[in-house]
């Protein structure tokens, strides 16, 4: 049932907008619904757990259960931060309350897709919310009519499309499968599941080579991920956040569903092994792009590549360890990743430019978003103690505990470099003197709340995971591994 | 009988499109091509004397040979664009090109699904061959709205591929594509439109202010 309120929540949000002329109500409403929504989410895994499924649309097992959570939480988050970003935007004249207004309705029509893929049964019908998800989304990164965001937002609908349709011949190939081989005429998850090993492996294995790169597109895994950098960049910086920390999991979540039905029905390696080389592919590609970037909203997009890289290489090694890492790490680079880019964007909006050269210590200009950017940066690079550590750790222990040692050398190694380079970057940022002329800023308190939120439960995790929420992960793994 | 002359038609179609030289051109074979469609899955009704295939007649034949490009030509006319969509390679190579391309699709269906009728290999070699088509118009072709058509030409030839490979997919599924297909041809018409105003132009390959 509070799955049922949940996108009822986001529908009726998609609405209010529409009834009132205030952006600051709008923004309060956002916030109330957002945060109705997370408690909602957290209600069901902590009291009723995973209710399989619904109804004839709709099934909730724990793998849906927590990508659920994940898009949440970072909902809430964004939603958190648009109060404060919307109110600077009409303040600056920047944004009228009209475009508030489609700006808070695209939002939801957005964040509803996006559990809407979550939480389908049929694998078609995820197919068109996936689609749904780059539409709505598509007016949300060219939102401000400028050359720029134009540009940014005509690759994201063209290089996204063409994938989707990639992804589309996949499924229908899936779907002849199931139908020449095993005599069923369904597309329900389940279904396919239970008929797998009757269907013909070498046309499975075609199928799921157009799978992975067509929701791979979406993903962001290179050699696909050329949309990425500009959309992230030019898109508003809630919705960069959005894009990069649940957009991106939500079509790792679709590859993940074709994965468990290859798997069973050609055996496990295959589908691992494709996934390694494309998460390794784009950790030493993102690598190469991070050293050089200048655009510190650039270089958190190419390090959502990086962090999708690192997620499919712990489902590439495979076994508990591997997707239990892999499935930690969705997570924990949502908060984090959601966290650097508010604070980027506020640190870009303050100084006026995205370049980082001439973004200069932001400690003493902004103590409270520079705070959290410090610990961000730490977080990201993968320091203890915060999360993204931990979830790194585990995937690099599957990988030993399997003897993958080429593997495990190459995947610390791409780290390192990420890591220095982020180190490069940010030092230069936050530490060096400030402008003069600037005056030191004093964050909305929803913003802050945003802030608190997001470092809350990156050092959290760090530290250990709740119980409610280690259940909900280790039931998610055994989804995804059969076991 | 029939059936052989409407694939014979959308094979026809697929080279139609990769000679022509005008975006209305273009559009004109997109609505011949969607019209054979319709044709086509009418027939696979009649046969099969499911009620949903018709439905989704009905569907294509408002939505793609329709609104679509009735959509597609008023921005056309109004980006007076129509005479030029950007060629990098010129007709006879697009033609030659998508030729080999069909020969070796051909060639290779085969290995993808093994043990075919004829019938069957040659829908499903077509099918990808409009696929292709469509791709190559989206990647030679500079004008946005050319790559707009390009889409949709794949999404065509996927469609083709659904109703001659698997009798046509859950309805349900069927009916939310064609709603996704119009959203996303609406969403990237107004993208059009804001590059041309922007822009003054529609040239994708001048696109270029985001890098690295």
């Amino acid at each position: 049932m509070p799955i049922y309120l949940i996108l009822l929540i986001n529908a009726c949000c998609a609405v209010f907008p529409w009834l009132t002329r205030r952006h600051q109500a709008m923004g309060t409403v956002n916030i109330a619904g957002h945060l109705a929504a997370f408690i909602l989410a957290l209600v069901q895994i902590a009291v009723f757990g995973a209710p399989g499924r619904l109804d004839d649309f709709f099934c909730a097992d724990a793998l849906s259960l927590f990508f659920i959570f994940t898009i949440a939480t970072v909902n809430l988050a964004a939603a958190l931060y648009s109060k404060g970003y919307v109110a600077g935007e009409a303040g600056e004249g920047l944004m009228s309350d009209g475009k508030a207004r489609l700006y808070y309705s695209l939002f939801n029509v957005f964040t509803l897709s996006m559990f809407l893929v979550t939480l389908v049964e049929n694998l078609g019908l995820m197919w068109v919310c996936v689609e749904m998800t780059t539409l709505a989304s598509a007016f949300l990164v060219g939102f401000h009519t400028t050359k720029k965001a134009i540009e940014a937002a005509w690759k994201y609908v063209i290089i996204c499309s063409v994938g989707i349709v990639l992804a589309l011949i996949g499924v229908i190939l899936f779907y002849y499968a199931l139908n020449a081989g095993a005599g069923g005429k369904t597309l329900n998850w389940d279904e396919m599941l239970l008929r797998a090993a009757n269907l013909d492996q070498r046309l499975i294995k075609i199928a799921f080579i157009f799978i992975l790169v067509g929701y791979g597109t979406k993903a962001g895994l290179a050699p696909m991920h050329t949309w990425l950098p500009d959309a992230h960049s030019q898109a508003l910086t809630p919705i960069s956040a959005l894009l990069s920390c649940v957009l991106l999991k939500t079509s790792a979540y679709a590859i993940l569903r074709f994965m468990v039905i290859t798997n069973r029905a050609v055996g496990f390696p295959y589908a691992a092994n494709l996934a390694l080389l494309l998460g390794m592919l784009s950790l030493g590609l993102s690598a190469a792009f991070i050293l050089v970037q200048k655009d510190i909203k650039r270089l958190l997009a190419y390090h959502s590549v990086e962090h999708i890289g690192i997620i499919f290489v712990g489902i590439g090694i495979g076994g508990p360890v591997g997707a239990f890492g892999a499935l930690y790490h969705v997570f924990n680079h949502a908060v984090t990743k959601a966290l650097m880019f508010f604070a980027a964007g506020s640190v870009a909006k303050k100084y006026g430019t995205h370049d980082m050269r001439n973004i200069r210590g932001v400690l003493t200009a902004m103590p409270f978003t520079g705070v959290f950017l410090l610990f961000g940066v730490f977080a990201l690079g993968g320091l203890p103690p915060f999360s993204i550590f931990m979830s790194e750790l585990t995937i690099l222990s599957g990988a030993f505990a399997q003897g993958r040692y080429l593997v495990s050398g190459l995947f610390m190694f791409f780290l390192a470099v990420i890591f220095g380079a982020l180190v490069h970057h940010f030092s230069g940022v936050l530490f060096e003197k400030q402008p003069k002329e600037m005056a030191p800023e004093r964050e909305p308190l929803a913003t802050k709340a945003a802030f608190i939120l997001l470092g809350g439960f990156m050092l959290a995790l760090g530290l250990g995971i709740p119980a409610f929420l280690a259940e909900l992960l280790r039931a998610a793994v055994s989804v995804l591994t059969g076991v | 009988m029939w059936a052989h002359i409407l694939t014979v038609g959308l094979l026809f179609t697929v080279f139609l499109m990769a000679g022509s030289k005008r975006i209305g051109a273009l559009i004109r074979v997109f609505r011949f091509q969607s019209l054979l469609l319709a044709f086509l899955t009418a027939l696979f009704a009649w046969r099969s004397g499911e009620r949903e295939l018709w439905a989704i007649t009905v569907m294509i034949l408002v939505i793609k040979v329709w609104l679509i490009p009735v959509h597609l030509e008023k921005i056309t006319a109004e980006m007076r664009s129509g005479e030029n969509m950007g060629l990098v390679l010129n007709p006879p190579m697009s033609v030659i090109i998508v030729t080999v391309f069909g020969w070796l699709i051909f060639g290779f269906s085969d290995s993808v699904i093994g043990g075919m009728s004829g019938d069957a290999r040659l829908n499903f070699s077509i099918s990808f061959l409009a696929i292709f088509t469509g791709f190559f118009l989206m990647v030679f072709r500079l004008k946005a709205l050319a790559q707009i058509i390009g889409l949709l030409v794949m999404e065509n030839g996927v469609f083709m591929l659904v109703s001659s490979i698997s009798g046509g997919m859950p309805f349900i599924v069927e009916i939310a594509v064609f709603f996704d297909l119009f959203v996303l041809v609406v969403v990237a018409g107004i993208f059009v439109y804001r590059i041309k105003g922007l822009f003054t132009h529609i040239d994708v390959s001048r696109l270029t202010r985001l890098k690295g």
